[in-house]
């Protein structure tokens, strides 16, 4: 290595500086630095006065809620996008492009016109709820009515994850498969599953991640009844509004460190898929 | 204008891509970089244009210092082995690409550029976006816009490759032809000999981030200096226990004799005519295999199971 | 046969659990009739709330775009130490919870936060003003451009850029010459995601925004305050114009798809 070159010439590729500047200072002023003054805060409570704000049974039942609507929404999310990823990749369904734009609707659908347009549809006279009166089933202002926002939200993850590998899936393989004897069942799980699995995994944990966090389209269905349809960013906000600082900011610390580690999970499953491809 | 190109090394991590690489390039010399995939080739070409920095060593011309100027201020045409046509740009853009941005006035632009599309033989394309062209217009296009500005050093990374066989052909002879009529340095990567020997004045054979051989064509071909120069050329046998040391030897220098004490006794194994030669498949009584590579004439009346004597007209035999 | 069954239960799920609530948005709009939805939405208080909503866009998109397209050439463009932990971090505002992306603020800048007392000496508010409904929407959207502009760049790949270079063209020559005109489509498409969000964005801006009626509610802010006055239809007229902005940009994504053979 030569140190000593008295010029050196300017890289081929320009603008790393400036690039690099711009960067690193918007994400520092609009992300960064707000996330550190949040951790630093949750920090500033102690130990015991952090302990103190993320437990009682208050906290312990939304967290409950909040993860346990999260995984049944994103479980029901995996399988409903499964299929309809199948079905828009592999049939011809009338009308495919509406069915295919409806898929997205949901992420281009403020939260909070999906949360009231979703309690109307399940309160107890409205168009579906009325269907679910008569077998006493509650779904607005109960806990399934947090499970069906959050599967709401949840859909698109799955089906814009699964759909191109499924396109890309060389039908060659199923076709192999086929000729070597598999019946049309065991092409599905021996074949088409296994080759799915990454990005089912990896559709699952962006809904449940996302419904984890969020606030606006479960608002109005949850019926916002402590310790029964409280969700934690919920709760976070309720806390905001008695000016309990310390309060919310524990609770948000929670909320920060699972972003982080879905997304250290998302990653691993990511370079796992690079790896499984090469 | 002679490029000097003295003792460049490049490494990746702990890879040496180059390794202490010295070359002389003559004024419009047309040489041509030959060499397997991951030698360094492009390392080289990339080197020259200044798109990489050696970490050591240096490039001059006619003993002044390039390697401190950057890629834009060298003035060296690189041909791109996928051409890297500005897509959203037609040909006539792309072409005058290098006098837009030196904000050459405009009617020398068109001058220029219409003279560069006679000469390519694209006159009647200028408003086709790239998308638009065969491969081998393509190919004519990018060579345009890398000599519009007139570059000291015109550089061509596997100029074929992307090619199918009969346009490369074509191609071939009038690179030759264009390199004649304008006398433009050239350097040209390939991994093709046949390439490599039809057009280039010299040939720098490279190894591993070395080059193992620099010649003529002629040199190349009848003294290669190492086994793996040999070898990458191809068409030729390694044998053992025949004497002292390794000998290899081309098939084409192999001629067989129905009686005689000379060279080795052999059986023919197969016969079959590949283009314009005839190939026979032998064994020689040890079991080691030969090929011999006989013009048709010289090959009528052999027939397999047949017992010969195989000559070797010519032997390579390495020190080490 | 399983496979009717299939198409039937994959439409039969989109319809109720996707294409629904949109009809139901759409039809308690118009329940009153054309007209009570256009009172509805030429409203002071919806007029101001969508003014409001626009400036913010109007601030937040230029930012995030130019942050975009930067952010978008430094990963793609450049291999540096800590880029990985960059990328990972782009994904962040993405992925963290709404109301934790208005709480930041609210510690930095609210009456108990941080800098509270010293924009209260300066007499300078940001929560509970606009400000602060910039701030966490431009958090809220942060990577939306970088996202759109990111693999794109990727898989164009450098020859084009560097063959600029050889040819003799500035930093700047390269970047407006070579660089832009093949990313306009992308960062079009990034700009409209983005301001779709920004207009649309509910949890963190609700966190900061303090609901100070014709001054800090924004549009899907004064559809929450309608909804809980009991107004249905003029709250679902309101929403309605959200879910207009959300559509289009749905069919302008898929005209982009369709369009630009990425
Ligand atoms: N930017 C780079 N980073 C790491 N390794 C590289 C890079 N460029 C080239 N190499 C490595 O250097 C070697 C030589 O590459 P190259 O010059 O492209 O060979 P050739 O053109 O002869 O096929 C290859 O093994 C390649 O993997
Ligand atoms: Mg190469």
């Amino acid at each position: 290595m030569s140190f000593w070159r008295t010029k050196r010439a300017p890289a081929a590729m320009p603008g790393l500086g400036l690039s690099l500047g711009i960067t690193l200072t918007w994400l520092s002023l609009i992300a960064l630095i707000p996330l550190i003054a949040l951790v630093i805060r949750a920090g500033s409570l102690g130990w015991q006065g952090w302990l103190d704000a993320v437990t009682g049974e208050r906290v312990w039942l939304s967290l409950r809620l909040s993860f346990g609507a999260s995984l049944i929404a994103a479980g029901l999310d995996t399988l409903a996008g499964l299929l309809i990823a199948w079905v828009l990749c592999r049939y011809k369904l009338p009308f495919a492009a509406f069915w295919d734009v409806l898929v997205d609707l949901p992420f281009a659908l403020p939260t909070a016109v999906a949360g009231f347009a979703l309690t109307a549809l399940w309160v107890p006279d409205g168009w579906l709820g009325r269907m679910l009166a008569p077998l006493g089933w509650k779904i607005a202002f109960a806990e399934p009515g947090v499970v069906v926002a959050l599967t709401f939200i949840g859909l698109p993850f799955v089906v814009r994850t699964v759909q191109p590998v499924l396109q890309s899936a060389e039908r060659e393989l199923e076709e192999a498969a086929e000729s070597l004897g598999a019946s049309p069942s065991q092409v599905v799980w021996r074949v088409v599953l296994p080759t799915l699995r990454p990005a089912l995994l990896t559709g699952f944990a962006l809904a449940f991640a996302r419904a984890v966090g969020e606030y606006g389209s479960v608002i109005f269905i949850c019926g916002n009844i402590p310790m029964k349809t409280e969700i934690t960013p919920l709760l976070i906000v309720s806390r905001l509004e008695q000016y309990d600082y310390a309060g919310a900011t524990a609770l948000a610390t929670i909320m920060l460190a699972f972003s982080a580690a879905i997304l250290a999970l998302l990653q691993v499953l990511q370079t796992g898929r690079r790896v499984a491809l090469r | 204008m002679s490029i000097e190109i003295l003792g460049i090394s490049k490494n990746f991590g702990a890879f040496k891509a180059l390794d202490d690489v010295t070359l002389t390039i003559g004024n419009g010399e047309l040489l041509a970089l030959l060499g397997p995939s991951g030698s360094g080739k492009t390392t080289l070409l990339r080197v020259l244009a200044g798109l990489e920095l050696p970490d050591v060593g240096k490039v001059q011309e006619n003993g002044h210092d390039l390697t401190s100027l950057g890629a834009r201020d060298r003035n060296v045409g690189l041909v791109f082995q996928h051409f890297a046509l500005f897509p959203h740009l037609d040909v006539f853009e792309n072409i005058a690409f290098s006098l837009r941005v030196r904000n050459r006035p405009a009617v020398e632009v068109q001058t220029r550029v219409d003279e560069l599309l006679h000469l390519v033989q694209l006159e009647g394309l200028a408003h086709r976006r790239p998308a638009e062209l065969s491969g081998g217009q393509r190919q004519r296009v990018a060579l345009a816009r890398a000599l519009a500005a007139r570059p000291r050093v015109l550089l061509l990374d596997e100029p074929f490759s992307a090619l199918d066989a009969k346009v490369r052909h074509e191609l071939r002879g009038w690179l030759r032809r264009l390199h004649e009529e304008l006398g433009t340095t050239t350097v040209f990567v390939t991994h093709d000999q046949d390439e490599a020997f039809e057009l280039a004045d010299r040939v720098a054979v490279f190894h591993r981030g070395r080059i193992e051989q620099l010649g003529t064509p002629d040199e190349i071909y009848d003294e290669p200096k190492s086994p793996f120069v040999l070898d990458f050329l191809g068409h030729v046998q390694w044998l053992e226990g025949l004497g002292l040391a390794k000998i290899a030897v081309r098939h084409r220098d192999v001629t067989l004799h129905a009686t005689g004490e000379d060279g080795w006794a052999a059986r023919i194994v197969r016969i079959h005519r590949t283009g314009p030669r005839v190939r026979v498949d032998l064994q020689l009584e040890d079991g080691q295999p030969l090929i011999a590579a006989l013009e048709p004439p010289a090959a009528q009346g052999l027939t397999v199971g047949q017992r010969v004597r195989a000559v070797a007209e010519r032997r390579y035999a390495f020190a080490g | 046969m399983i496979r009717i069954l299939l198409m039937f239960l994959a439409m039969a799920w989109l319809t109720l659990m996707v294409l629904a609530p949109v009809a139901i948005v759409l039809a308690e709009a118009f329940s009153a009739g054309v007209g009570a939805w256009w009172t509805a939405v030429s409203d002071d208080e919806t007029r101001t709330s969508v003014a409001l909503s626009l400036k913010v866009a109007a601030i937040v998109v230029p930012c995030n775009a130019v942050f975009g397209v930067a952010a978008a050439w430094a990963l793609a463009r450049f291999r540096f130490p800590g880029r990985g932990v960059l990328l990972a971090l782009l994904d962040l505002p993405l992925s963290v919870s709404p109301v934790v992306s208005g709480l930041v603020f609210v510690l930095l800048f609210g009456a108990q936060g941080w800098f509270g007392s010293w924009l209260q000496a300066h007499d300078i508010q940001v929560i509970f003003a606009v400000p602060g409904i910039v701030l966490a929407t431009a958090f809220v959207t942060l990577p939306m451009v970088a996202r759109e502009l990111l693999p794109l760049l990727e898989s164009q790949g450098q020859d084009a850029e560097l063959a600029a270079r050889t040819l003799g063209a500035s930093g700047w020559q390269t970047f407006w010459r070579v660089s832009f005109p093949r990313m306009r489509g992308a960062l079009a498409y990034g700009v409209l995601l983005c301001t779709a969000r920004a207009l649309g964005e509910f949890g963190a801006v609700s966190v900061v925004s303090g609901h100070i009626r014709g001054q800090t509610d924004t549009l899907p802010l004064h559809v929450e305050i309608l909804h809980n006055e009991y107004r249905f239809q003029a709250a679902f007229a309101a929403a309605s114009l959200l879910l207009l902005v959300g559509v289009a940009t749905l069919l302008l994504r898929r005209l982009h798809t369709t369009e630009s053979p990425h």
